[in-house]
């Protein structure tokens, strides 16, 4: 019979987070409140989900800045 | 518990037993959002509202399903989904009715569910046995004393940036310099009660 509970609650408290999770992720930001004006300028985690679209950003500058690197290398030779 | 023995817990809560400077909760955002005084105010502010939320959940949970099944050793997992779960409605309902409280604390939110202090503070209201007005003050008083030391520890930070130290020391060392000295200066205060 614990067991039974156990499995009951677990399965609730995991559907009660998903849905918040779901529901969280489908309201739009308020304006003036978008990820590229926040800039993680105060936190250092690499772990955060607002940290991603500033990590691919960052990757992307990286990989223009090698091509512009490269083609200069190629001009020169 | 007479009304002076609330404040004497409350008193307890901020600054004897603070959650950061003496039973070390919460060090990850405490060294990572203290940069900036505005950050650390937005981080403050967004953990007295969880903290006292998510107390007042899984003491609830506790009290009124895991212990009358005897299920008490499930606690923690049940409570670190039902913190994670609080923090993602709780986003959600600011997005949608307060923009203006939302871009202060929202960004912060979400940090909070890699906050071991809400996790902590659930598990010790349960470990104390506390009734729910004790629980409330109790909490509240431990988030309030994160926010004020998350502050204090900030506007340090603010002045130290300016300030001619080493090389060596700049960022994560004379922070953690400083959290110590802190956590020194907070250990003072116990023999006030």
């Amino acid at each position: 019979m614990q067991a039974l509970y156990i499995a009951l609650l677990i399965t609730g408290l995991g559907a009660f987070f998903a849905i918040g999770w779901y529901l969280n992720k489908k309201t739009p930001l308020p304006e003036g409140c978008e990820l590229p004006s926040l800039a993680c300028e105060h936190c250092m985690s690499s772990t955060c989900s607002f940290a991603e679209p500033n990590r691919k950003e960052a990757l992307l500058q990286e990989i223009k800045q090698d091509l512009t690197n490269s083609k200069e290398g190629e001009v020169n030779e | 518990m007479n009304f002076g023995q609330l404040v004497a817990l409350a008193f307890s809560a901020i600054l004897i037993q603070n959650v950061m400077l003496t039973q070390f909760l919460g060090t990850c955002p405490f060294l990572g959002v203290s940069k900036k005084s505005q950050s650390a105010i937005g981080m403050g502010l967004a953990v007295i509202f969880v903290i006292t939320l998510s107390s007042i959940l899984t003491w609830s949970v506790y009290w009124l399903v895991l212990d009358p099944l005897g299920l008490e050793y499930m606690r923690t997992i049940v409570f670190i989904l039902i913190i994670s779960g609080v923090v993602q409605f709780v986003e959600m309902f600011i997005k949608k009715t307060a923009p203006a409280i939302y871009k202060m604390l929202g960004i912060y939110l979400p940090l909070i569910t890699t906050n071991c202090a809400v996790l902590g503070v659930a598990l010790i209201n349960i470990n104390k046995e506390f009734n729910f007005i004790e629980m409330v003050v109790y909490s509240v008083g431990i988030s309030v004393g994160y926010a004020l030391v998350i502050y204090v520890f900030s506007t340090i930070r603010e002045r130290i940036e300016k300030a001619p130290i080493p090389e060596s020391f700049k960022g994560t060392p004379i922070a953690l310099i400083i959290a110590g000295l802190m956590s020194i200066a907070f250990i003072g205060f116990a023999g006030i009660l």
